[in-house]
């Protein structure tokens, strides 16, 4: 796997009088007690996630749970309490305002649940608005500005002004916006979580789509499992402001490493999600016709289901195991 | 261990109100209790204590051990402005002593000598404390680059100056003027260039350097003389506007400075940065620099004032970019009506009405800029600086529920009687709801977008300008809206420190009783406040449009050019048409002898009633009851306060609320402020009386609403004084037409906030009442009513605060009490007096504001209005 992109280890963020002071008298690492007893409220709790380069991270919890603070300490948009950020390999903690300012210019794009666009501009004006306080020359960014406008399907609304357009058009602005510096790194906080359903969906798709041409690094919040699943390479899932667990989708739903996850990961339809070689048992002489281990269940599901034999699992044309129409259903039908 | 304190501690809390069965009394009865005491308390001193005490409040003969009960003691006052000197009602023998006199009055470097070197030390050693101090900070300044101790250091130059420290600096004027002009101003362009902080110190140290050394000696520093130079400068913008207004752009009234030498110096500056910056805005500005230049300095380019024709269209095309053509013709209706009506100049001096309409629209025109910049500014550092937020707002506070007149007399103290002190109080006044709405604005701006310009990698300059600003453009213009309206009727009521214009004349109209004249002065007034609002106001509901690619330039454009238009047809039509220019006098009309006939009618036929009305009222009811206010023990009262203020709210109100009043009895104002107090309770309660029912009426439909809402729009605009023409038409100079006044003035919050609370009621509770059967009146008895009281009450603390203004201004017809304090005080000698009554005013508004709004909040927390 590629080098890691932000790196934060052992981040901490409590609200109250003195925090530092607090932290230090418990030697960094207070209990929930002595937290609540403190007077304080905890939004990242010994928080460490690697980013990778490349890969989408998201982060899932419910409202409360610390997943904005922690993408805001990742940008420093919060000061975190303690704990170390590196960032492309700089510390970020230790970063002044100057070198932030430009780090924020030029490696950093982020897009906010309510879209935060400026109402007094148009979209084009939206759009070039990191690159306005760059300093670059109005042709420039204007030339660029549509560019983006084009890449995010807002063609010719260059001139219109955040509130002629619809929820959905706003948040491709706020997209727009934040990739008009081609930032290596994209927060997106709750970007959908405003939209309709079927918007939702939409956007989401526009969402890979794009991931898929410009393969950025990117943190992604949500609260919607559903919508953690489709576009994440990774999940953490956070609550009370600690990471509960942190893996791929599947890892999270075969193995969940907690009631809490797994409360989460019951209700999602695994046979997208799982592939048949996590189901598969050892390889079955018996066995007739071929799947594909690395194929999702629902798509190897016909196949599996019709058959009342064990059917031979194969990956790069050798077989590595068998699976039979009983195991299928059991993992599909195991949470209800 | 610890967890089972915590257990503890919960289940106590628990326990508390389930376990422990407490029988808290009903408000209701702590409310009559504490009235009963109060009430009680009173009865027995009218009864028995006070029976000889005489209309006045003047006690003619001793009542005993007990009397400090009922009225401070002469001893216990604060030597305020020599208010033992003052016996009682009549004898009035000023001596002009008391601290507050003495303040504001006498206030020269001698007496802060005095005060200050009470250890006998000569000006040598202060000479070198503050020389040493200077230097360190400005050497703390040089180490760490810091801009803070580089103010320290100039402020302490400046204070070494205006104690006269200096002195042996002194140089003669001339000469070294142009040195420092073309220092200063070079190093002020490097240092905004540069942004380098040696350009900076240099600057800072060739400005103050010259600052102190040119000032003349004669003029000493003084508290008075520092304002006046300060009022000087705002001679500069006035002579703009009157002069483009009414008299031509031409000679100036300005400070003594080189200004041709100034001149030459900003146009060679501009040209200097527009040759760099190959910018059009500097060589554009370098250009106005040097056309201004030439017409101000150039006796024979002097520019005559524009003529009423183009006047009146620049209000058509502003009133048409702003709102169409409704808001067009309400801006040329207010043109025309201020050139067409009023009459000529031979009857009533050298101006005209169109002349005085001018200098009222230039006052306000150069007041509000200054007033919302400085508004504006104080606004951005409190948003941004918790600490000083926590001191701004309750001196905002404090200056909002003082009267008009208390900014008029420090004003008229420092600056003396003129045209630009009325302006710079209307400045002073108008500044504090603008930094309020400034404030607001700012810390309202969403959490995400400040981030969104945050993570844009703005800098905090660009965050200001390009983020914070714009989006908090619409609470900055409703600001301006509240500028603009306070302005204006801040500059009606500054004619009483000489402020010329619409305000003066109505002023000496009203003195001389041309009830007519006066009507049609009033008139004049209020549309123009009507103009001005309705313009503010759509400023603020602007949006900015977009325009598709390729719309041509005149569609892109067309107020500019409609502006354009004009200017060129007017100017045009002037030089073939002089009543284009300035109105002929045959043309002019006045409705003068209308009115007056009207008031002749009224005089006739229904004043005797009205008159008979009045005897009745008074002999019955007004009377009595100020005599039984001006026996209110004083101790009663500010127990009364106290007892509410903390059943209201515990301690701090208490404490609040029963001070101010202590505080009123303590300046030896009591009896005074008792006789506006009964003016100000007889005129809210019939104010709520018939306000608040009308409020519930109007509610009740749609259509009611909108028409009542459109009559208060229209009473609200009207500078307060008005209110005192029909007073005076049907009851004369009495105690009934004040209160008549103030009733008028004071219903419409009492009105306004009745038709909010209802109107406020959440609607799925209006719908659950209908649904379980109540009839009209059950729904309005049982869950409108108790709903909307909460804002009901802080309507009445509006009438409460606009009768006080009222009573005040009421002071004009007929001085009583604390009015008379103010309005009699002699400027100059005695304005403490003056000052004193304000605050006695202030207090006065300010208990019953701690009471009423606390208990309001409260209420509505309580029914999970506000959370």
């Amino acid at each position: 796997m590629s080098q890691a992109k932000i790196a934060c280890r052992n981040v901490w963020k409590l609200f109250g009088s003195d925090p530092e002071k607090f932290l230090g008298a418990h030697d960094g690492v207070p209990d929930t007690d002595a937290i609540t007893q403190g007077g304080y409220i905890p939004a990242v709790r010994d928080a460490s996630v690697e980013v990778h380069e490349g890969e989408i991270l998201v982060l899932m919890g419910l409202s409360g749970s610390g997943k904005s603070t922690l993408v805001r300490c990742m940008s420093r948009l919060i000061e975190p309490t303690a704990g170390e950020i590196d960032f492309d390999g700089q510390d970020l903690r230790a970063a002044s305002e100057r070198e932030l300012v430009e780090i924020r210019r030029h490696k950093m794009g982020m897009v906010f649940q309510h879209f935060a666009l400026f109402p007094h501009r148009t979209v084009l004006e939206n759009v070039a608005f990191p690159l306005e306080v760059q300093g670059v020359d109005v042709e420039t960014r204007k030339e660029r500005a549509l560019e983006i406008i084009d890449l995010v399907g807002l063609h010719g609304r260059g001139e219109y002004y955040p509130r002629e357009l619809s929820g959905g058009q706003q948040q491709r602005v706020g997209i727009g916006r934040s990739l008009a510096v081609e930032p290596d790194v994209w927060f997106l906080d709750e970007p959908f979580s405003a939209l309709d359903a079927l918007i939702r969906r939409e956007m989401q798709d526009e969402f890979l789509r794009l991931q898929s041409t410009l393969q950025k690094t990117i943190v992604f919040i949500t609260h919607d499992f559903d919508e953690a699943i489709r576009l994440a390479d990774r999940i953490a899932i956070m609550r009370d402001g600690v990471i509960d667990q942190l893996g791929t989708a599947e890892e999270l739903i075969t193995k969940p490493g907690s009631e809490y996850v797994a409360a989460f990961t019951k209700n999602v339809s695994r046979a997208k999600l799982l592939r048949v070689h996590t189901l598969m048992g050892p390889p079955d002489p018996d066995a007739i016709d071929d799947v594909d281990g690395n194929a999702y269940v629902s798509s190897a599901a016909r196949k599996i289901l019709s058959s009342s034999d064990a059917i031979r699992v194969v990956e790069n044309g050798e077989v590595v195991g068998s699976i039979t129409a009983t195991q299928v259903t059991e993992a599909l039908f195991e949470a209800e | 261990m610890t967890d089972q304190s915590a257990l503890e501690s919960i289940d106590t809390a628990d326990a508390a109100p389930v376990g422990v069965p407490t029988k808290e009394p009903s408000t209701r009865q702590k409310a009559a209790d504490a009235v009963g005491i109060f009430v009680i308390l009173w009865l027995l001193w009218w009864r028995f204590g006070a029976g000889s005490m005489s209309r006045l409040g003047k006690f003619e003969n001793d009542t005993g051990a007990l009397e400090w009960l009922y009225r401070a003691p002469r001893t216990w006052t604060v030597d305020w402005f020599n208010l033992a000197g003052r016996d009682g009602f009549a004898s009035v023998s000023y001596g002009a002593t008391g601290w507050v006199n003495t303040w504001f009055d006498h206030l020269r470097y001698e007496e802060f000598f005095q005060f200050a070197l009470a250890w006998h030390l000569s000006r040598g050693p202060w000479l070198v404390l503050f020389l040493a101090g200077m230097f360190a900070a400005g050497w703390m300044a040089w180490r760490n680059r810091s801009d803070r101790w580089l103010t320290v250091a100039m402020a302490m130059a400046w204070i070494g100056w205006s104690v006269d420290l200096f002195n042996f600096l002194h140089l003669a004027t001339t000469p070294w003027v142009y040195f420092f002009l073309t220092a200063g101003g070079i190093s002020a362009a490097r240092a905004w260039q540069s942004r380098e902080f040696s350009w900076k110190v240099a600057t800072a140290a060739v400005v103050t350097l010259g600052w102190v050394c040119l000032q003349t000696v004669e003029e000493s520093f003084n508290v008075k003389v520092f304002f006046r130079q300060v009022a000087r400068w705002l001679e500069f913008p006035l002579d703009v506007t009157e002069g483009l207004l009414i008299s031509g752009y031409g000679p100036w009234h300005l400070p003594n400075m080189p200004w041709l030498f100034i001149f030459i110096l900003m146009a060679g500056g501009g040209g200097w940065m527009a040759w760099q910056r190959r910018s059009v805005a500097w060589s554009v500005g370098t250009l106005f620099v040097v056309w201004a230049a030439a017409v101000s300095l150039y006796e024979p380019w002097h520019i005559p004032a524009l003529p009423w024709i183009v006047i009146a269209g620049l209000f058509a095309v502003i009133g048409w970019k702003l709102g169409g053509w409704r808001l067009a013709l309400l801006s040329v209706g207010f043109i025309l009506y201020a050139a067409f009506i009023g009459e000529p100049a031979e009857k009533a001096g050298a101006e005209t009405r169109w002349d005085k309409t001018m200098i009222t629209l230039s006052a306000v025109l150069v007041s509000v800029p200054i007033a919302a910049f400085i508004g504006g500014i104080i606004g951005l550092v409190a948003a941004r600086r918790r600490r000083v937020e926590q001191f701004l707002i309750p001196i905002m506070n404090l200056t909002q529920a003082f009267p008009h007149f208390t900014f008029l007399i420090p004003i008229g103290v420092f600056i003396g009687l003129s045209h630009k002190a009325g302006v710079i109080a209307t400045i002073v006044y108008a500044v504090p709801p603008m930094a309020r709405v400034t404030i607001l604005g700012i810390q309202s701006i969403s959490r995400e977008v400040i981030e969104a310009g945050i993570m844009g990698g703005c800098t905090p300059r660009q965050m200001l300008w390009k983020v914070e600003l714009p989006a908090a453009r619409h609470a900055l213009l409703v600001g301006i809206n509240q500028v603009v309206m306070e302005c204006l009727a801040m500059v009606v009521i500054a004619s009483f420190v000489g402020t010329a214009g619409l305000g003066q004349d109505l002023l000496f109209r009203l003195t001389g009783l041309h009830i007519g004249a006066g009507v049609e002065i009033g008139i004049a007034i209020v549309v123009m406040a009507i103009t001005l609002d309705r313009l503010s106001q759509a400023l603020g509901r602007l949006q900015p449009l977009h325009h598709s690619p390729g719309t041509p330039f005149w569609k892109r454009h067309p107020y500019l050019l409609a502006s354009g238009a004009v200017m060129a047809g007017g100017l045009t039509l002037t030089r073939f048409w002089d009543a284009a220019h300035r109105i002929p006098n045959a043309w002019m009309w006045g409705h003068e002898q209308y009115w007056e006939s009207w008031r002749r009618w009224g005089t006739e036929n229904i004043r005797d009633y009205t008159i008979a009305f009045r005897d009745h009222l008074e002999d019955w009811i007004l009377l009595p009851m100020r005599d039984a206010y001006l026996t209110i023990p004083w101790v009663g009262l500010v127990m009364l306060f106290g007892v509410v203020g903390y059943l209201i709210n515990g301690r701090r109100p208490a404490l609040l609320a029963g001070g101010m009043i202590a505080f009123i009895s303590l300046t030896g104002f009591w009896w005074q402020a008792m006789w506006n107090f009964y003016q100000l309770t007889f005129a809210v309660f019939l104010a709520v009386v018939f306000g608040v029912p009308l409020g519930i009426w109007a509610a009740g439909k749609a259509r009611r609403n909108s028409a009542v809402q459109v009559l208060l729009d229209f009473f609200q605009t009207f500078p307060s004084f008005v209110y005192l023409f029909p007073a005076i038409m049907f009851f004369g100079v009495s105690e009934t037409a004040i209160i008549v006044a103030v009733v008028l003035s004071a219903s419409v919050p009492a009105i306004r906030y009745t038709i909010f609370g209802i109107q406020n009621v959440p609607e799925p509770l209006v719908e659950a009442a209908t649904m379980a059967g109540c009839t009209r009146r059950q729904t309005l008895w049982k869950v409108k009513l108790p709903m909307a009281v909460p804002e009901i009450m802080l309507g009445i603390n509006q009438t409460i605060m606009f009768g006080l203004f009222m009573v005040m201004i009421a002071g004009l017809i007929k001085t009583t009490g604390l009015a008379r304090e103010l309005i009699e005080a002699q400027p100059n000698i005695d304005s403490g007096r003056a000052i004193i009554a304000g605050v006695c005013v202030a207090c006065m508004g300010m208990a019953s504001d701690v009471l009423i709004s606390e208990w309001a909040d409260k209420r509505k927390r309580q029914l999970g209005l506000i959370t």
